[in-house]
């Protein structure tokens, strides 16, 4: 399997550990309210198990250490974009 | 004066081995100090090293080295750059940060890295054995550098000549990378 | 008589004798020979025993699809059982023998099993064995692996050496036959880089075995000279020998190399090179296989593929015989009569199913048109044939050819389905191959060589183009167009005989009839049931025949028939290969430690954390027990002062702006006010609430922090760290990298260790109790103006400290330790004192934190912050997590001090029976505590934390072990932690 890295270009898939889905980002930030324990529930553990393209994480660990959000087709195993989480994230409004 | 003295060593005790081709051997005498490029800063920051050295910071897996060679920046991370440079001292963190006088974080890491230089004609035909990394030498061009994994470790190469490689491992797994390269030219050579 | 079929010509080097052995017969050979041709040349027909009814059977093919030429190389544990013959390059000193017979190859015992063949149809093993129940395991089954099957394993180590490697290229091109030469020289011409494997140490395909001329050259002279034009060019890889094995996800393949000619009798280098390619594009031009009819008795020796006799007779100048048949239902069976009698062999009869007037003239033969062979006789060696028109004709090798099937096989390797064509009656490949994959030549169905070669060249040239190289400006290889007509023609009614269709299971007509009688109408459902293109061969001969009977015996199209499809490997690979050099000691890398080598000096014993070689004890001379070392050294450094390498542990590095705030999030408890100068205990919990990994972390300066963890989470909780910055709170200003390799860092433990230290420390860095308190961290020098870290930390309980220099100066430090300890007596202590120090501390450690523990349960639940977001917070607070009868850690002692106590025992009530419903908990870590002179374990027990004081029993059914035991407080050893501050 090959990962196409946004700053590295093509890379073996043995160079990267795998996580999840990018719905780990989305952490509730709403700890104080009563609705945190049902949001974490969520953001922990439930997930749509799509078939076709999905959004995952994986981390480039024997590489430059970087979060990547990888599209993948869970049907053709197609690759169809890679970026930065960092970006992604920040994207969705998290900073700090 | 203390009554004890500490006496260094380097992680394969200057090992050198000759083949038919390719030449195996221990580099001693670089240190090794990371620069992290805080976001806010890295324009000031590239702007002092330009300004204390000479040198711009690299492309990703590329490097830029000074002219007369004793320090190469490498690039292997968006947020970082790794000094190579020839310095053997115990305080190569402070001698780099005062070289740059650049607003960055330093962080020692010679001790980290054990390295080796597999150099010769046939050292492609070695490295193919252990390197996921298209080592082609119009792919990864003089002064390329790249992190990959070789043979379970973590492991840096970097090529310094035409036909000269330097692999960089986590210290403690020096013995096994040597021994990795000593089997690649064994089946190979 | 020496290579009695050998005739002259042919692509071998008779310069080059080779001598080799067959069933211990000395025998002779050439250079360039495979072992099949150099067998054939000495008139061997009987190679070997079938795998279920033990026929006798003879070579059939010239390929990697032997299905009957597989045999045993070498000898002892060199010993290769299953290696096709037809594909074995010969050297000098091959040992082969025959399979797969009891007594020789020629009276083999368990042909019985041939006159039995009425009982023995498919399925026969689900019907026959199925009772008495117990008869299976202990009788049915030994006695039928013992019958059944292929060659023996040697059972001995593989002594050979295999290793792996990694290329890359633009294109690969599968096979280096007419269209993939073509593709080559194209491509090649383009610029771009391209690796030309093929799986024959010859590179030319057919070429080799046929006599078509190109651009006015014999075929074989043509492949010559464009593969030394190619490897004439440095944008070009040249792999021969060497079986392209697999596709894999996003154009990786998978190739096998054997050990090159000049090296192939050397054990040292290894025996194959398991390859990766990462290409771009593929084009696949792995040409055609040949496949048989099944007519009765179709499988005798010297029933050959009509292929393989012109590669026999071509290509290794070896005749197979003195009278010669052929059987074909196509026009390129007839080449084979064309060949035999251009090397000046009369054949004796062309016998073609169509009724068509004769393809060509075949001089001083019988023609028989619209006829068909329907049985054969000649035990071990073909003696004549019968004919659908009566005839009888005495031959010694007849050469079938039931049409050509593309090797579309990469095609299918990720899910394309072959689709029926109707014009060359096989399969072709799928419009959808695996991505960048497309395929030329026979193996897409193009069927004329002179078309095929276009077609290779004009994808060569396209392919680079795409890639953006430029497009070839040379023009195709020319050569006469031959047409290939077939009519397909499957099987024949053969009555009372079997005709076979997969030869290495012994598959024949009948059973294919047979599935599809009782019920087995898909064809995946056939092959599982008559294990029809199951065996080593992968049905290469035999798949699209059995597809054939089934359509006209179900009497369907072949279209409504369908296909199997292929999956990885195209041939068969060694274990060994995957494994590559990594065996033994080198299954994995060893890290040694700053300390290894002084340890090794000390005879330390060494065990494995991880990929970590760590000094377990170090015994003394007289010390016979580990105990006895461990308990020594447990006393030694709590009554003056030992040392013990933590290099191991994790160590980051994390400076930034934003640091404090960042550890604050990822730590349960609070980090927001570490003081410059300390360092603070922190528990990591995972966002569900359980505990994840602990550690400190000192505070170096106002922005610069170095944290630990486990030596087992140091990788993990960097990457946990890593994704919290990243992914969760991108713009604080943490920068973070490891150090753990940077330093050398060693536990001083014990009453002695201040004045120790003060030894080496230099003498402008203050640590007395009073400058450098308990939880002090800070740089100092040490021997001199070496910069250390101190770290005023105990894990033993003790009066201790973690001083880390950089690893250049690790070794020194730990003889300068020693030596500078002397006068303490100090000792080195190992990984298991460290553990019963932890224990007798009641430390929660690795056992502890297995990943279904809370804080809570550790009982660290004060430590929460309740003030702050942090990862595990949230869920931590869930109910069931917080509930007074979860498995709560607390401490055990045995109520009878003598009393052994065992890690893993389960906790139960004192009159309560051993079972699961009893369980109320378990011993996680046990040690002999040589201060409080009796064994003391930390476990897990319901409410555990409210019933110190309760007596319950320890139970270890397993080593036999059952006693009582007192709950207590897991903190054994000075609770108050008196030693830790004086």
């Amino acid at each position: 399997m090959i990962i196409d890295h946004p700053l590295l270009g093509p890379r073996d898939s043995e160079e990267f550990v795998y996580l999840g889905s990018t719905d780990l980002i989305d952490r509730p930030t709403n700890w104080e309210s009563s609705a945190a324990a049902e949001d974490f529930h969520q953001y922990q553990y439930i997930r749509e198990n799509i078939a076709g393209d999905i959004q995952e994480l994986w981390y480039h660990e024997q590489g430059d250490q970087s979060w990547l959000v990888v599209t993948r087709n869970t049907l053709t195993h197609e690759i169809s974009n890679v970026e930065l989480a960092e970006d992604f994230s920040r994207a969705k409004g998290r900073g700090k | 004066m203390s009554d004890y003295e500490l006496i260094k060593e380097s992680p394969l005790g200057g090992a050198e081995h000759e083949f038919d081709g390719v030449t195996v051997a221990e580099v001693t005498d670089q240190s090794l100090v990371m620069v992290a490029l805080p976001k806010d800063r890295a324009e000031d920051i590239e702007s002092a090293i330009a300004e204390s050295c000479g040198l711009s910071i690299p492309a990703m897996g590329q490097s830029t080295r000074s002219t007369d060679a004793s320090l190469t920046l490498w690039r292997l991370q968006k947020n970082q750059v790794l000094a190579y440079f020839s310095y053997e001292g115990d305080d190569a963190e402070a001698n780099l940060a005062e070289r740059f006088n650049a607003p960055a974080y330093y962080t020692d890491q010679s001790d980290t890295w054990g390295m080796i230089r597999v150099s010769g004609e046939r050292s492609r035909d070695v490295l193919e054995r252990i390197c996921p990394i298209d080592l082609d030498p119009n792919v990864f061009t003089l002064g390329s550098v790249s992190r990959t994994v070789m043979e379970h470790i973590g492991t840096i190469i970097f090529r310094d000549g035409d036909d000269s490689y330097v692999l960089l491992t986590m210290r403690s797994f020096s013995r096994s990378m040597l021994h990795a390269i000593e089997v690649s030219v064994k089946n190979v050579l | 008589m020496s290579q009695i079929n050998r005739i002259d010509g042919g692509l071998i080097d008779r310069e080059k004798v080779l001598n080799f052995t067959f069933n211990g017969q000395i025998l002779k050979g050439y250079e360039g020979d495979t072992l099949a041709s150099a067998l054939l040349a000495n008139n061997k027909h009987l190679i070997g025993r079938s795998f279920k009814y033990h026929r006798p059977r003879g070579i059939v093919t010239a390929g990697s699809e032997e299905p009957n030429a597989i045999m045993e190389i070498g000898n002892g544990a060199y010993k290769e059982p299953n290696t096709r013959a037809t594909v074995t390059q010969l050297y000098n000193g091959l040992e082969a023998n025959s399979q797969n017979h009891r007594g020789p190859l020629s009276f083999d015992f368990m042909a019985i099993t041939d006159f039995l063949s009425p009982l023995l149809g498919a399925g026969f093993y689900y019907k026959t064995f199925m009772w008495p129940k117990a008869f299976w395991e202990k009788f049915y089954e030994p006695a039928i692996r013992k019958s059944a099957g292929l060659g023996t394993l040697s059972t001995e180590t593989d002594p050979d050496t295999y290793d792996k490697g990694f290329r890359h290229c633009d294109i690969l091109i599968i096979g280096a036959g007419a269209s993939g030469l073509s593709a080559a020289l194209s491509a090649a011409e383009s610029g771009a880089k391209i690796i030309l494997a093929d799986e024959d140490f010859l590179m030319g395909g057919r070429l080799n075995s046929e006599t078509n001329e190109i651009d006015g050259l014999a075929g074989s002279e043509w492949a010559k000279k464009t593969v030394a034009k190619l490897s004439a060019m440095e944008n070009v890889t040249l792999m021969s020998d060497t079986t392209v094995f697999g596709a894999y996800d996003h154009g990786i393949y998978g190739a096998i190399e054997n050990r090159a000619s000049e090296a192939r009798e050397d054990n040292d280098k290894p025996r194959q090179v398991n390859w990766r390619i990462y290409t771009k594009r593929t084009i696949l031009c792995a040409g055609a296989t040949e496949r048989l009819i099944a007519f009765g008795n179709n499988d005798r020796p010297g029933i050959m593929l009509a292929s393989a006799v012109r590669a026999y007779l071509n290509r290794f100048s070896v005749v197979p015989g003195q009278r010669i048949s052929v059987y074909t239902n196509n026009d390129d069976g007839w080449k084979t009569a064309k060949d035999l009698n251009a090397k000046g062999f009369r054949v004796v009869a062309v016998i073609d199913s169509r009724s068509i007037s004769p393809v060509m003239r075949v001089p001083g033969a019988e023609i028989c048109m619209g006829t068909d062979v329907i049985d054969t006789k000649g035990r071990r060696a073909l003696k004549s044939i019968q004919l659908s028109n009566g005839k009888t004709i005495e031959t010694d090798t007849l050469a079938v050819s039931g049409g050509w099937n593309p090797n579309l096989h990469f095609t299918c390797h990720h899910r394309g389905i072959p689709k029926w064509n109707e014009e060359i009656a096989s399969f072709v490949p799928d419009s959808a191959p695996p991505v960048g994959m497309s395929v030329a030549g026979r193996a897409k169905g193009t069927m004329v060589l002179a078309d095929a070669i276009i077609e290779g060249h004009n994808q060569g040239s396209s392919v680079a183009l795409e890639l953006g190289y430029k497009a070839s400006e040379s023009k195709p290889a020319t050569t006469s167009v031959v047409a290939y007509n077939i009519s397909a023609h499957w099987g024949v009614p053969s009555g009372k005989n079997r005709a076979w269709v997969d030869f290495q299971n012994d598959v024949t007509v009948k059973d294919i009839k047979l599935a599809n009688q009782e019920g087995f109408k898909s064809v995946e459902h056939v092959k599982r049931y008559t294990t029809l293109g199951m065996a080593t061969d992968q049905g290469k001969t035999a798949n699209v025949l059995a597809i054939g009977i089934m359509a006209e015996s179900m009497g369907q199209t072949m279209e409504d028939t369908g296909t199997t499809i292929f999956r990885p490997p195209y041939v068969p690979v060694a274990i060994g290969a995957f494994a590559g050099r990594r065996r033994g000691m080198e299954f994995y890398p060893t890290r040694y430690t700053p300390s290894h080598d002084w340890s090794a000096e000390q005879n330390a014993v060494f065990v494995e954390v991880g990929m970590w070689y760590r000094s377990q004890w170090f015994p003394l001379p007289g010390e016979t027990h580990w105990r006895q070392s461990v308990d020594r050294e447990v006393r030694q450094t709590r009554s003056s002062v030992g040392i013990c390498d933590v290099t191991t542990l994790g160590k980051i590095d994390i400076k930034g702006e934003d640091v404090s705030e960042f550890l604050n999030k990822v730590y349960a408890n609070a980090f927001a006010k570490v003081p410059v100068g300390k360092t603070r205990y922190g528990l990591m919990l995972r966002e569900d609430g359980i505990a994840m990994d602990d550690g400190t972390t000192a505070r170096l300066s106002e922005n610069h922090f170095v944290m630990t963890t486990t030596t087992a989470n140091a990788v993990s909780v960097y990457r946990h760290l890593q994704f919290c910055h990243q992914c969760l709170w991108p713009d604080l200003d943490v920068h973070m990298i490891s150090v753990t390799e940077q330093y050398a860092q060693y536990a001083v433990a014990g009453p002695n260790s201040r004045k120790l230290l003060e030894k080496i420390v230099d003498p402008e860095c203050d640590i007395s109790n009073e400058a450098f308190p308990y939880m002090a961290a800070g740089e100092i020098t040490v021997c001199g103006g070496v910069p250390a870290r101190l770290f005023r930390i105990s894990f033993s309980g003790e009066l201790a400290y973690e001083i880390a220099v950089p690893t250049r100066y690790g070794d020194s430090l730990m003889r300068v330790l020693m030596e500078a300890g002397e006068e303490f007596s100090v000792i080195p202590y190992g990984t298991e004192a460290l553990g019963v120090m932890r224990i007798e501390k009641g430390h929660a450690a690795g056992p502890e934190l297995n990943g279904q523990t809370s804080a809570y349960d550790l009982g660290m639940g004060g430590m929460i912050s309740g003030k702050k977001d942090f990862i595990g917070y949230t869920l931590g607070l869930r109910e069931e997590l917080q509930r007074d009868d979860r498995m709560q850690m607390v401490g055990f002692k045995p109520v009878n001090p003598n009393d052994l106590l065992l890690a893993g025992s389960h906790l139960l009530g004192l009159r309560d029976k051993a079972t699961t419903e009893n369980d109320q908990g378990w011993i996680s870590s046990c040690i002999y505590s040589p201060i409080l002179g009796h064994y003391i374990g930390i476990g897990f027990i319901k409410s555990g934390h409210s019933r110190k004081g309760e007596n319950v029993r320890a139970v270890d059914l397993v080593r036999g072990n059952d006693v009582e035991v007192e709950i207590c407080s897991p903190h054994f050893f000075d609770p108050e932690g008196e030693r830790l501050r004086v």
